[in-house]
């Protein structure tokens, strides 16, 4: 049937893969996206009808992380099979060409399929000093992403630092890293945000652009399908905290029972994502059923959120303010033992006691 | 490549969200009875700890029916003890678990063969009836 050659179904076709399969894998897709059942049907049978999607994909200041979670998802699977079918035009650490081929498939694409393609970036656009601080083949980031940018139909920020900047951003800022949203204001952004993103997220959100278009997105431009909970909302562990069970050390018997570790400074209430849902490494586990709290790497300036181990209610929006604000409240519980760390710890050594959590605080 | 295998278990007790879902289990097949509407319910995307899904799977048991698909990665559908609530597991080709679902209907929709495979089958068919001619 060449008449498919061009579309999903010609591929799946090629690759032997039933529609019952396509289906089931629409289906597991479809309830990580919170589609309705008749909804992920929908897709199934959308999906097989699109046409081979050009994508370019710009890498800016960033650590290759994004990419390599997207190409680490284990086949077959819908996510490598959305991947290989889409006409992956400009990827420079994965395309074989270099140099000037490279950027010539680039102008090939954009010329090609003007105003149709997808845009994917990942890393942040540093913008101080006219934008020096990171180039491609000659070009600032700054240039080129206008330049992709203005003919494509729709842009996809995929990581931290493409949809806020990022580590390239964190405090105090060297390059004047930007993200993708601070610089294009005339296109559709889809922000998909984490330090990386979930592969199943990325390839999600690009099979809703082919078969339903732009999803719906929150007030930050970030699918709600995936964002709309928090890890909080969704953690096997959230019955402990509505319950008063708290792990207080990392290795008291609240951890070892597997209670919540809100109190250990886990940033789940605030994060918004679905690695409580999805998980990690084929679906094999997240942070916090490995005995480790979120540290919402999926939220606008993480790193820069006043310490992985600090509880939320000790206020870490503002690691300047914190210390004063927690101080007038009386809210002392962790901040007095910061003071006390160094005594805690030589007191630790010599009673072989567990270091505790906020010993850890006290030292950054 | 398999993970070490380390002899730690973090104790995971119920939480009660078994006898939730019977609930809006019962209010989906009432639903399914009185207006021919199925539904299925995402188990995957529930906070549900291991012993609240053991405790729910003992709960509907297991009825007549059993299927196996043999897709890219199996995946395993049986009729619980409730009819017409059937469980459903889909498994990757690594037999990783991706989805748990539980269908609410008469027969579960994947079960059904697309018409598109029908057509392929047809394809194949006529083929080999040419060559043996």
């Amino acid at each position: 049937m060449t008449k498919n050659n061009n579309l999903l179904a010609g591929e799946l076709e090629r690759l032997g893969i039933s529609r019952r399969t396509f289906l089931k894998f629409c289906t597991s897709i479809g309830s990580v996206m919170a589609l309705s059942p008749a909804q992920a049907a929908v897709m199934a049978e959308k999906l097989v009808t699109v046409k081979r999607q050009s994508v370019i994909w710009l890498s800016f200041q960033e650590c290759t992380g994004c990419t390599e979670s997207i190409t680490r998802s284990h086949k077959p699977s819908l996510e490598s099979l959305i991947f290989d079918f889409v006409s992956l035009d400009y990827h420079h650490t994965l395309q074989a060409a270099s140099g000037h081929a490279a950027e010539q498939a680039r102008e090939q694409a954009m010329h090609d399929n003007k105003g149709k393609y997808i845009l994917i970036v990942d890393g942040s656009i540093p913008i101080k000093d006219d934008g020096v601080y990171s180039t491609i083949a000659g070009m600032t980031n700054l240039d080129m992403l206008q330049q992709v940018a203005k003919d494509a139909a729709a842009i996809v920020a995929v990581g931290s630092c493409a949809t806020f900047g990022g580590l390239p951003k964190a405090a105090p800022n060297p390059t004047g890293a930007v993200s993708v949203a601070d610089i294009i204001h005339d296109k559709p952004i889809i922000n998909i945000p984490g330090c990386p993103p979930i592969p199943v997220v990325m390839t999600g959100v690009l099979a809703h652009v082919l078969t339903f278009g732009i999803p719906e997105l929150d007030g930050m431009g970030r699918p709600k399908a995936f964002y709309g909970d928090s890890i909080h909302d969704r953690c096997y562990r959230r019955p402990y905290y509505d319950r008063g069970q708290f792990a207080k050390s990392f290795d008291d018997e609240g951890a070892r029972k597997g209670w919540c570790l809100y109190e250990l400074g886990c940033k789940g209430p605030v994060t918004h994502n679905a690695c409580a849902t999805i998980k990690w490494n084929n679906g094999t586990s997240f942070p916090i059923e490995s005995g480790h709290g979120c540290i919402g790497c999926s939220e606008p300036d993480f790193w820069d959120a006043g310490g992985f181990y600090k509880a939320l209610s000790t206020g870490t929006s503002n690691p300047g303010q914190w210390a004063s604000a927690a101080l007038a409240a009386g809210a002392a519980a962790g901040l007095a033992s910061a003071y006390l760390n160094k005594s805690s710890k030589a007191d630790a050594e010599k009673e072989h006691q567990p270091v505790t959590i906020e010993d850890m605080g006290g030292k950054s | 490549m398999k993970p070490i295998d380390l002899p730690v278990e973090v104790a995971q007790p119920s939480t009660g969200m078994a006898q939730a879902v019977l609930h809006e289990l019962a209010g989906h097949l009432q639903q399914l009875i009185e207006a021919a509407k199925t539904e299925v319910i995402d188990i995957t995307s529930l906070p549900m700890s291991s012993s609240d899904k053991q405790q729910l799977e003992t709960l509907l048991g297991k009825g007549e029916v059993d299927i196996t698909l043999n897709t890219i990665g199996e995946s395993r559908i049986f009729e619980t003890a409730y009819s017409g609530i059937w469980w459903i597991r889909h498994y990757t080709a690594e037999h990783k678990l991706i989805s748990e679902l539980i269908e609410i209907c008469a027969v579960p929709q994947i079960i059904k063969t697309h018409p598109a495979d029908m057509q392929q089958a047809l394809a194949r068919l006529q083929s080999l009836t040419n060559t043996e001619q």
